[in-house]
């Protein structure tokens, strides 16, 4: 199955009605976890830190969950616009499983709106409006199972707006020995993030920036449930690594990259994975440069200096900025080219010259 | 309407008579929008007892009537002006509350059939869906067509103004000419959703837009340059009109209005609107929309962005009574 077939119907067809109960689409229709009812038949949403309150036949910010009578439901369950065979690589996840596959899915919608997002052709729209096909939990664990893909990831758009598809598809994965990995902005409360992680094998996390501005501005968000739900993935022990999105003159300053670098070592940890990839012009950002690889290289020397034992930058493959070093003797662990792994020397998790263990999910 | 509200309408109408600036249609070779700063801000207000109780040819003769009056209050040829040079035109109808709170589409029929006698060749009526068309009654009638933009798609350029950024549907780049068809009603973000709440069904991403009571995104959606460019002119059907509880319909705060608002300027009618639905709340003993956290301030800010006329006193209010 093609991503770009999928999309290739997009804005040129809106195939589906517009509510939940038409019967062409019911199929995709779930009803919400994580919702409670109040007056007027108006119900409020409890997934996500925007917290919409919803009135009949109206949809929350997401464009995928609606209330229809009273009663919140996700028109997308089951209803995948993208499904591809990605190297684990690309998510970025580069302590996960180095060099195996990922069956990665989508559906429509986001509940951010990042004027720079670069799926913005998924995450930008509501169900209807994109071609989709049916394929339901157990359809995504087969077909990640028969493409011997080590994990299923839930990525492209905001995984988090997809939460039901998601988790049931967790759980028939792991049902057939296929790991799951949530590539997300990390927007989501704490509840169902709780009941989620259990299931999921590790979580990539885009961190923004590090300002509550760029969040509000450029996101639609806010920077603080984002750094909570950092927290509470790295207080469960679900891998986690970070991507931070340099944008030119938004989000690079030298006091910013510091200070994002030195929360994540003081709460989080020196030896989470951060990688800080290459911004290039698109959707409502055309107005700014492809970041300099000398910002990125910036960003990378701050960050070591402030103790991260484990920087990458993305979006420029070939410059060694790829490669996996060990923090205790500086020995080339894992060689990388973009996503391609050339090499990878690692004994059991461990660097095979000085010993010391390697954090990560190596098997 | 009650007494209190159509007296104070009156007088208000009466005070700003003398500065009513009658509308002069299209400037030069182009045609103007209704949100250009020429647009004639007089509302008129029709009614007709039992309206909202016709059914069939009875109920669009009746409309007919209504638009004759109102456009006859407007100025006699300001109709074919507002048109002048626009071939197709689109009639953007509210339908997300199906039949009982949408417009009706006899209300359509005798819009249609008006615009083809000024010199208009093609009219459609037009919603995010075909269903929700369906949904409200609307056929392919003889004087009109219907178009889904599920069925004809959004256009690819992203079209932005101020923090609003959105593909269009092609039901209305397809045509020069724009019509918002809403409902005299009652919305739970945006305080009400008349003329220019309408407009968020013409984007694609209109969930994204809600937060703040929908301030300043409604006026930042009707600045969209396509949008602004087309619209001509604002019909409200209030055969049945809705206080509170939308945008769904809920029977419980519906009430017959039995008529129909029209206003080349979209602010001018939306905050006329706005007055009307709080008048209907006070009757009621209902909390003021402000009161109800969920106060239509766009209307202000589309007024400040030069889309129309916000400020009440500056509003002419005509109504007539057939």
């Amino acid at each position: 199955m093609n991503r770009r077939c999928f999309l290739s119907g997009l804005a040129g067809l809106a195939a589906a009605p517009a509510f939940a109960g038409d019967d062409e689409h019911g199929r995709f229709v779930r009803e919400a976890k994580y919702w409670n009812p109040i007056e007027q038949q108006r119900v409020a949403c409890t997934l996500c830190p925007r917290g919409c309150e919803v009135a009949d036949r109206e949809r929350g910010y997401c464009g995928v969950r609606e209330n229809v009578g009273g009663r919140y439901v996700t028109l997308v369950y089951g209803r995948a616009v993208a499904a591809n065979v990605d190297p684990i690589e690309k998510k970025p996840l580069f302590h996960f499983l180095p060099g195996t596959t990922a069956f990665s899915i989508a559906t429509a919608g986001c509940n951010m709106e990042c004027k720079f997002c670069q799926n913005w052709d998924i995450s930008q729209f509501r169900p209807e409006q994109i071609r989709s096909t049916d394929l339901f939990p157990t359809d995504v664990a087969a077909a990640a199972r028969g493409r011997s893909c080590a994990s299923i990831a839930y990525t492209y758009s905001e995984p988090v707006i997809f939460y039901e598809y998601m988790l049931d598809s967790a759980i028939e994965g792991h049902r057939l020995g296929v790991r799951s990995v949530m590539i997300s902005n990390g927007y989501i409360l704490k509840e169902p993030l709780l009941e989620l992680l259990p299931r999921l094998d590790a979580v990539k996390v885009d961190l923004k920036a590090f300002t509550d501005t760029f969040y509000q501005k450029l996101c639609a968000g806010k920077l603080q449930p984002v750094l909570d739900s950092l927290r509470w993935i790295k207080e469960q022990g679900t891998w986690l690594e970070i991507v931070d999105l340099i944008l030119p003159t938004q989000n690079d300053g030298e006091g910013e990259i510091l200070a994002l670098s030195e929360w994540i070592v003081d709460e989080l940890g020196p030896d989470v994975p951060v990688h800080f990839s290459q911004f290039h012009p698109t959707y409502r950002i055309r107005n700014l440069p492809r970041t300099p690889v000398s910002t990125l290289e910036r960003c990378y020397r701050i960050a070591k200096n402030a103790g991260l034992n484990f920087v990458y930058l993305g979006n420029v493959p070939g410059l060694g900025y790829e490669n996996t070093l060990c923090p205790g003797c500086g020995t080339t662990l894992i060689r990388r080219v973009g996503f391609t792994v050339l090499s990878n020397t690692l004994k059991e998790g461990a660097c095979p010259s000085c010993g010391r263990a390697i954090p990560g999910v190596w098997s | 309407m009650n007494r209190r509200s159509f007296v104070h309408s009156l007088s208000s109408a009466a005070l700003v008579g003398a500065f009513h600036v009658p509308c002069d249609g299209g400037t030069g070779g182009r045609p103007s929008g209704a949100l250009s700063p020429d647009t004639d801000s007089t509302v008129v207000i029709v009614r007709r007892v039992g309206l909202s109780q016709l059914k069939g040819d009875g109920r669009t003769g009746a409309y007919r009537t209504l638009l004759e009056e109102a456009f006859s209050t407007l100025g006699k040829t300001s109709l074919a002006q507002r048109v002048s040079g626009r071939n197709t035109i689109g009639l953007k109808a509210n339908c997300l509350a199906g039949r009982p709170l949408s417009p009706s589409p006899e209300l359509a029929q005798a819009l249609s059939g008006m615009l083809r006698d000024v010199g208009v060749r093609e009219v459609t009526v037009w919603e995010r869906t075909m269903r929700e068309l369906t949904r409200a009654g609307f056929t392919a009638r003889g004087s009109f067509t219907i178009i889904g933009t599920d069925a004809v798609g959004y256009g690819r350029t992203i079209y932005e103004s101020g923090d609003v950024g959105s593909l269009l549907s092609n039901a209305l780049l397809n045509s020069d000419g724009l019509v918002s068809v809403g409902m005299l009603k009652d919305h739970d973000l945006a305080g009400i959703s008349c003329v220019l709440k309408n407009l968020y069904g013409t984007i694609h991403n209109p969930n994204k837009y809600h937060d703040y009571n929908c301030n300043p995104y409604v006026a930042h959606v009707a600045s969209l340059p396509p949008i602004r460019e087309r619209l001509v002119l604002s019909v409200l059907d209030c055969a049945t009109a809705q206080c509170h509880g939308g945008p769904s319909y809920k029977p419980a705060w519906a009430w017959p209005f039995d008529g129909i608002l029209v206003s080349f300027d979209p602010v001018a009618a939306d905050r006329i609107a706005a007055d009307l639905i709080e008048d209907q709340r006070a009757i009621r003993e209902l909390p003021t929309l402000e009161a109800d956290r969920r106060p239509p301030r766009w209307i202000e800010t589309a007024g400040l962005m030069g889309l129309g006329e916000h400020r009440r006193d500056a509003i002419t209010v005509r109504e007539v009574i057939v």
